[in-house]
C-alpha cells in the first residue's frame, strides 16, 4: 500500500506543518538532491552527491527478505547474507571486507523482513573498487560446501545466543506467529533451527538466481563523487550482468482481526511470568503510520514512556515493561509487554498494560510527551544523519520500501505534523481491544523452596 | 571449488565450470580496480578567540545540517589525582550530569531528552571532556546545560553512592578477568609510579577512598577557564557562537591548582610480569616499552610504521600470529601517545599451550622490525589507510570540533589536521626507518602475560627477570603490585592478649561450654538485597552443621537459588537444576560455616584450630573495638570485638564472590538471647564497600537433627 502524493490526508498534514510555529520550522535540513537512473538490466540507481567530506557510502538493496522465504526454508535470506561474504569469482572469502577496511572504510550488511542490504563507507577515491566488489558478488557468488557449512553453524549459534538461550528470547517468535494469521511476517528473519539445518547449497544457487539479480536490486550511492563519472563506472561494472527472471512477490494479505485472541506459552528459562499484547498496524508510509510511530514511542520508548512509568515506576507490578512498533512494507505490528514483579499476579500486569493503552484513548497525550516524541524523531533526521551511511540507509528505505527516493525530503514533515489529536485517533482505531492478541508467558524456572 | 552462477548467465562470463574443476582450469582471477588519487578536500575553516578569563573558544561554521555540536575539554584527568584516589577524575566526570545547584539529575535528563539532544561527560589520562549535540532551535539550551554541569555540579551524596556502587560492581567482575587485568598490569609496570600508570576507573580499594569532599575539591581545583577549551561546530556564525560562549562562560571565575610536573616514567628494561589465573585456558599477552608523547615530531611517522607492523588486517603481527601460525583471531600493536609520555604495545591472546611461542614470535618480529622497518609496498598501503580513514572519521561536526581541539590540547600546529593528508603523503621510507630505529628496542621489552602461568613461566624466563602475581592479589596501587597484607604481631604478649580477647568474646556470647555444645543451627528469615537496580525483598534460609557444612537458600524474584557444601564437595541449584561447584567455591562455602554469626570462628579458636593475633584497634560505626586476626588454613578473618560489651560487632575477610575477589564486611546488629547463647539478631553484609544484603538472624533453631542430604547435590 503506497501513499499517494495527492491524497487528502497528506495535504492535511502539510497544512498542519505549515501552520506550526515558526520556531520549529528552523530545524529543516536542506533538501538532498537526488538523481534516479536505471540500467537496461533493471538495476535501479539512486545517487546523491555531497562533496563536504572525501567519503562515500555505497549500498546494494536486494528486495528480498524473510517474508519471501518459502515454508521449510525460513531463515534463508539471512543465512544467504552471510554467504555473500564468502567469496565470488574474483574475490576470496572475506576479501571484500579486508579490502574495505584496509582502505580505511567500514562494511556490514543486514537482513530484515523486507530486504537485505549490503553497505560500505569508504574514502571516496575507492569508488570504482567498491562498485567492482559489489558487482562481482551480484554476478558470481562462489561458495564451497565447506564454507556453506561453516556459515550455517555461525547462524545456528547466532540463533542460540540471541533467541534460544536468553530467558525471553522466544518472545518475538511467538508475537509474530500469533499476530499474523497468513502474512509471511509470521516467522522472524532468523528462521527456525530445523529449517536452517535443512538448507542446502543447492538452495543457495536457486536463491541467488531468483533474487540476487539486477532487476531486484537498487544501488544507492551518497557522498563525494561526480554523478557522470559514477554512472559511467556503474555501467562499466554492472551493465553486463544479465537481467534475471521476473521476481516472485509476496501476494498474501492479512485479514484484519475481528475479535481478540489469547494464547499461553511456557518458557523453560524464564524466572517470572509475563504478558504481551500485540496489534496489527498499517504498513510504513500509510497516512496513519506517522502518528502510530509517535504513539509507540510515547507508549514504550525509554524510562519516561507510559508503560515504564506506570507499570515499573508507579505501580511496581512489573519488573520490566517494554514494547515496540515495527513498521514494515506489509502490515506492521506493535507489541507492549510486562514481566511480572516477584509476588505480583501477572493478570494485574495485563490489566495495567490495557489501562495504559486506554489512558491514551481517553485523553490526548500531554504537550510535553508529544513535543519530546516529535523532537526525538526530528533529531533522528538531523543529528542522526550527519554521516553518509545514515543518509544512504534512509535513502534506500525511501527508494525500495516506500517506492520513491524523493520521499527522503518529505518524510520528516509527516512526523512533524503529528498532533496529539492524531495520536488519540490512531490509538482508538488500531489498539482497539477487539484487535488484540494476548500472550501469557508461563515461567519454567523452579518455584521458591521452603526449608 | 564449485562455482555458483545464475542460471541465465550468458555471454559476458565463461560457461559454468564443472563442480570439481582443478584450480589451474579456473579462469584467471581479476584484480580489483586500483583507487584513484585522493579527491580534493578542504578541512573546514575555524576561528578562535580567548575570553578574558582564559577560556579559549573555537568555532567551526558548518551549515550542512541545522545542528550545533559543543565540546568542552578541561585539562583535568588521571594526571591530577593521587594514585590512592584512582578513579577520581573519571567519576567526577560521571557525576557532572547528576545534579547542579539549580537542576536535579532527572531535570537535566528530561530537558536533554525532550529536546532530542545529547549531553555526556567522561575523563581519561589527561583531559575531561564534556560534549553536547542539539538541533539548532535547541542549541542555546544545550550550551546552557553544558555550562551548568561544568560550572555548578553539586555532587549529591546519594548520586555519589549510586555511582560508586555501580563502579564497584563493574570492577568486581573486571578484576577477575584477565582481558581487563592484563593491560592494567602492563601499563602499571611500564609507567612505574608516573600518574599514567594507574587505572583511570580506579580499583576496588581506591574507590573506597573516595569521599564527597574529594569530588568537590577535584572540581574546584581543576575545572577552570584557564585550563579549558571550548569548540562550537555547526549551524552558527562565528559571531553568534562567540557571543553565546561569552554569555555561558564569560563570568566563570576559578583559579586552577598548579599543573602537576611528575617525574618521567622509569627507563625501559627487559622484564616479565605474570598474572596467575590457574583456571584460565587462554592467555592475554602484552609486549612493549615506552613510546612518545603526542606532540613528539616522530608521532606521525610512527603511526605509519605501526600500521605496517601491527595496525592493519595484514600487518606483520597479524600475518604471523593469525594467518601463518593460527595462534589467535586478533593481534595488533599500537603507540598510545598521551600528553606527557606514551607507550608502545603488541597485544594478543592465545591458548595456554602456545603462549610461550606467541611471545617468542612477537619478540622476533620486533627484532626483525628494527632491522627491516618497511618496504615501499608496505609504506604505500599504510599511508593509504591513514589518508583514507582520515576522511571517513571526519563526517560529523563533532568530529571536526574534536580535531580542532586536539591541536590546542596537545600543542600541535594549527594546520596539523587541515594538512593531515599532505603530511602523511610526505612521509618517506627513510622517515619510517629512522623512527623505528630510534624508538624500538627489542632488548628492553616488558613482557606481561596473564593466564595459567605455571604452564609457561619457565619458558618466559629468558625474556627477563620475572615476577608472579596471583590475580586475586593483584593491586595496581601497591608498590610491588601485590595487595598488602596486614602485618601481624606474633609474640608472647600478643598471644596472651589474643587469648584474653577470645575469652571475653566467648563469654559475651554465652561462654565456652555453651558455644562448644552447639553442633549447628538452622535459620530462616527476610532479607533485603541491594542491587544497582534497587532494593529487592528476599527470603534467606541458612543451615550450618559444624565443622564445615553450610547451606544457603535464597528466594528472590520468584527464583530459588541454593548453594551448599558438606565440606568436601559443593553444588549450586536454581529451581530443579543443580550443578557441581568447582573446588574453589566449595572452599568459599565452607568459610561461611565459620563466619555465620561468628559462631564457627569462636568455636574453632576455642578448640585451638585457628591462630589468633591482635591487630590495632579500630572503630565499628563509631564505637571502639579490639581487633583480632583469626587464621585457619590460609583463611584470614578480622574480628572486631566491642571494647565495652565484648560482642563480636564485625567481621572482615576476603573471599571469592560470584563476580570475583570480594572484600566482605559483616556488621552485626544488636545482640539478644538465642537459646543458651547471645547472638546478633541481624546483620548487614558489605561487599567491596557496598551494602549488599541486610537480613534478620532471629529465630535460630539450634542443634537440629543431622541431615547430610541437605548439604549434598540432589539427584538429577
Amino acid at each position: 500500500m503506497r501513499i499517494l502524493n495527492g491524497s487528502p490526508m497528506f495535504a492535511g498534514c502539510l497544512a498542519a506543518a505549515l501552520a506550526a510555529p515558526a520556531l520549529s520550522a528552523a530545524d529543516v535540513p536542506p533538501p538532498m538532491k537526488i538523481q534516479q537512473h536505471q540500467l537496461k538490466n533493471g538495476l535501479k540507481i539512486v545517487l546523491a552527491e555531497d562533496q563536504s567530506r572525501p567519503v562515500a557510502n555505497l549500498q546494494i538493496w536486494y528486495h528480498v527478505g524473510s517474508k519471501d522465504e518459502r515454508p521449510g526454508r525460513t531463515g534463508f535470506a539471512h543465512l544467504f547474507e552471510h554467504i555473500m561474504f564468502r567469496g565470488s569469482r574474483n574475490v576470496g572469502p572475506e576479501e571484500h571486507m579486508r579490502l574495505v577496511r584496509e582502505a580505511g572504510g567500514e562494511i556490514n550488511a543486514y537482513t530484515s523482513f523486507d530486504m537485505t542490504v549490503y553497505w560500505q563507507t569508504f574514502p571516496s577515491h575507492y569508488l570504482e573498487r567498491m562498485l567492482w566488489l559489489e558487482a562481482d558478488r551480484m554476478a558470481s557468488l562462489d561458495v564451497s560446501e565447506e564454507n556453506f557449512q561453516k556459515e550455517r553453524e555461525v547462524v545456528k549459534e547466532e540463533r542460540r545466543e540471541r533467541f534460544e538461550n536468553p530467558p525471553y528470547g522466544r518472545l518475538i517468535e511467538d508475537i509474530l506467529s500469533h499476530t499474523y494469521a497468513t502474512y509471511p511476517y509470521k516467522h522472524p528473519p532468523i528462521g527456525s533451527m530445523d529449517d536452517i539445518n535443512a538448507a542446502t547449497i543447492a538452495d543457495v544457487r536457486e536463491f541467488h538466481s531468483t533474487y540476487y539479480v539486477p532487476n531486484n536490486a537498487t544501488l544507492v550511492l551518497v557522498g563525494d563523487f561526480d554523478s557522470k563519472q559514477a554512472l559511467a563506472l556503474i555501467e562499466k561494472h554492472f551493465a553486463a550482468i544479465p537481467r534475471g527472471k521476473p521476481v516472485p512477490r509476496v501476494k498474501a494479505t492479512e485479514p484484519s482481526r475481528a475479535k481478540p485472541a489469547e494464547i499461553r506459552v511456557k518458557y523453560p528459562n524464564a524466572p517470572l511470568a509475563a504478558v504481551v499484547t500485540s496489534y496489527l498496524l498499517p504498513p510504513m508510509g500509510h497516512p496513519d503510520s506517522y502518528a502510530l510511530e509517535i504513539a509507540s514511542a510515547i507508549l514504550s520508548s525509554g524510562q519516561s514512556s507510559r508503560l515504564y512509568k506506570r507499570l515499573v515506576y508507579e505501580e511496581r507490578t512489573a519488573l520490566a515493561a517494554f514494547g515496540e512498533g515495527q513498521f514494515l512494507e506489509g502490515p506492521s505490528f506493535f507489541f507492549g509487554a510486562g514481566i511480572a514483579n516477584q509476588g505480583k499476579d501477572v493478570a494485574e500486569v495485563a490489566k495495567s498494560l490495557e489501562a495504559t493503552y486506554a489512558s491514551m484513548m481517553e485523553a490526548p497525550v500531554t504537550d510535553e510527551e508529544i513535543e519530546k516524541a516529535r523532537n526525538q524523531f526530528v533529531a533522528r533526521f538531523i543529528i542522526g544523519r550527519e554521516g553518509v551511511q545514515a543518509k544512504a540507509d534512509f535513502l534506500g528505505r525511501c527508494a525500495v520500501l516506500l517506492g520513491d527516493p524523493e520521499r527522503y525530503n518529505s518524510e520528516l514533515e509527516r512526523y512533524r505534523a503529528v498532533t496529539a489529536a492524531d495520536v488519540l485517533r490512531v490509538m482508538k482505531q488500531y489498539l482497539d481491544p477487539r484487535r488484540q492478541v494476548k500472550i501469557w508467558v508461563e515461567p519454567g524456572a523452579g518455584a521458591p523452596t521452603g526449608e | 571449488m564449485r562455482l555458483i552462477l545464475p542460471l541465465l548467465l550468458a555471454a559476458a562470463f565463461p560457461a559454468v565450470l564443472p563442480a570439481q574443476a582443478p584450480k589451474s582450469a579456473a579462469p584467471k582471477k581479476m584484480t580489483p580496480p586500483p583507487p584513484a588519487a585522493p579527491r580534493p578536500f578542504a578541512f573546514p575553516k575555524f576561528t578562535s578567540r580567548t575570553l578574558a578569563n582564559g577560556l579559549t573558544v573555537f568555532v567551526v561554521e558548518d551549515r550542512r545540517l541545522p545542528l550545533v555540536a559543543y565540546s568542552l575539554q578541561l585539562r583535568a584527568g588521571k594526571l591530577n589525582a593521587p594514585p590512592a584516589k584512582s578513579g577520581l577524575a573519571s567519576l567526577t566526570a560521571g557525576l557532572l550530569r547528576e545534579g547542579t545547584a539549580t537542576r536535579s539529575s532527572q531535570e537535566i535528563a528530561r530537558l536533554v531528552d525532550n529536546a532530542g539532544g545529547s549531553l555526556s561527560a567522561g575523563s581519561g589520562d589527561d583531559f575531561t571532556s564534556v560534549s553536547a549535540t542539539f538541533m539548532k532551535t535547541h542549541a542555546s539550551l544545550g550550551l546552557t546545560l553544558l555550562a551548568d554541569i561544568v560550572r555548578n555540579p553539586v555532587f549529591a551524596q546519594d548520586e555519589i553512592d549510586r555511582a560508586l556502587q555501580q563502579a564497584q560492581s563493574g570492577l568486581a567482575v573486571q578484576y577477575n578477568d584477565i582481558q581487563f587485568v592484563l593491560p592494567v598490569a602492563a601499563t602499571r609496570v611500564l609507567f612505574g609510579d608516573h600518574p599514567y600508570a594507574y587505572p583511570a576507573d580506579g580499583t576496588p580499594q581506591s574507590l573506597r577512598n573516595l569521599k564527597r569532599e574529594d569530588f568537590v575539591a577535584f572540581h574546584r581545583q581543576h575545572f577552570a577557564p584557564a585550563r579549558a577549551w571550548l569548540a562550537i561546530a555547526g549551524d552558527v556564525t562565528a559571531e553568534e557562537a562567540f557571543a553565546a560562549a561569552e554569555k555561558a562562560f564569560g563570568d566563570w571565575k576559578a583559579t586552577p591548582a598548579p599543573d602537576p610536573a611528575p617525574p618521567a616514567p622509569p627507563a625501559p628494561k627487559a622484564q616479565v610480569v605474570l598474572i596467575e589465573k590457574p583456571d584460565a585456558n587462554q592467555s592475554q599477552i602484552s609486549v612493549g616499552h615506552l613510546g612518545v608523547p603526542r606532540s613528539h615530531p616522530d608521532y606521525l611517522p610512527l603511526q605509519v610504521a605501526n600500521q605496517i607492523f601491527g595496525g592493519s588486517f595484514n600487518s606483520r603481527v597479524m600475518l604471523k600470529l593469525r594467518a601463518n601460525e593460527g595462534l589467535t583471531y586478533g593481534a595488533g600493536s599500537s603507540f598510545r601517545s598521551l600528553r606527557l609520555a606514551g607507550g608502545f604495545q603488541v597485544s594478543t591472546s592465545t591458548r595456554t599451550e602456545r603462549t610461550a611461542d606467541a611471545v617468542q614470535f612477537i619478540v622476533d618480529l620486533i627484532r626483525d622490525w628494527k632491522e627491516n622497518p618497511a618496504t615501499e609496498a608496505e609504506l604505500a598501503e599504510a599511508k593509504a589507510f591513514l589518508i583514507g580513514s582520515f576522511g571517513v572519521e571526519l563526517e560529523t561536526a563533532g568530529a571536526v570540533a574534536g580535531r580542532v581541539l586536539a591541536q590546542a590540547l596537545y600543542g600541535l600546529p594549527d594546520d596539523y589536521y587541515p594538512r593531515f593528508r599532505e603530511r602523511v603523503q610526505a612521509i618517506t621510507l627513510q622517515d619510517v626507518e629512522a623512527v623505528v630505529r630510534r624508538h624500538i628496542d627489542p632488548t628492553k621489552l616488558t613482557v606481561a602475560v596473564a593466564g595459567n602461568t605455571s604452564a609457561f613461566a619457565k619458558d618466559l624466563a629468558k625474556h627477563g627477570p620475572a615476577r608472579l602475581i596471583p590475580i586475586a592479589d593483584f593491586d595496581p596501587l601497591a608498590p610491588n603490585l601485590i595487595r598488602e597484607k596486614e602485618t601481624v604481631v606474633t609474640s608472647a604478649e600478643g598471644a596472651a592478649r589474643a587469648r584474653q580477647l577470645l575469652d571475653a568474646a566467648a563469654q559475651a556470647m554465652g561462654g565456652r561450654e555453651a558455644l562448644l555444645a552447639v553442633s549447628g543451627y538452622s535459620l530462616k528469615g527476610p532479607a533485603k538485597l541491594n542491587t544497582p537496580q534497587g532494593e529487592l525483598d528476599a527470603t534467606v534460609a541458612e543451615r550450618v552443621e559444624f565443622p564445615g557444612s553450610y547451606r544457603l537458600a535464597l528466594d528472590v524474584m520468584g527464583m530459588s537459588i541454593v548453594q551448599a557444601t558438606d565440606g568436601a564437595a559443593a553444588f549450586i541449584a536454581q529451581g530443579p537444576k543443580a550443578q557441581d561447584l568447582p573446588p574453589q567455591f566449595a572452599a568459599e562455602l565452607t568459610k561461611a560455616a565459620f563466619t555465620a554469626s561468628g559462631l564457627g570462628l569462636l568455636r574453632a579458636a576455642l578448640k585451638g584450630e585457628a591462630e589468633l593475633a591482635p591487630l590495632a584497634p579500630a572503630d565499628v560505626e563509631g564505637r571502639p573495638a579490639n581487633v583480632l586476626l583469626w587464621t585457619r588454613n590460609g583463611f584470614e578473618v578480622k574480628m572486631f570485638i566491642d571494647t565495652e560489651t565484648n560482642h563480636l560487632r564485625k567481621l572482615s575477610y576476603r573471599g571469592m564472590g560470584m563476580q570475583g575477589p570480594t572484600e566482605t564486611d559483616v556488621v552485626f546488629g544488636p545482640y539478644a538471647p538465642a537459646g543458651a547463647l547471645k547472638l546478633p539478631e541481624s546483620e548487614t553484609v558489605f561487599q567491596n564497600g557496598n551494602k549488599a544484603i541486610q537480613r534478620s538472624l532471629a529465630g535460630r533453631e539450634f542443634n537440629p537433627p543431622a541431615d547430610p542430604a541437605a548439604f549434598r547435590k540432589p539427584a538429577q
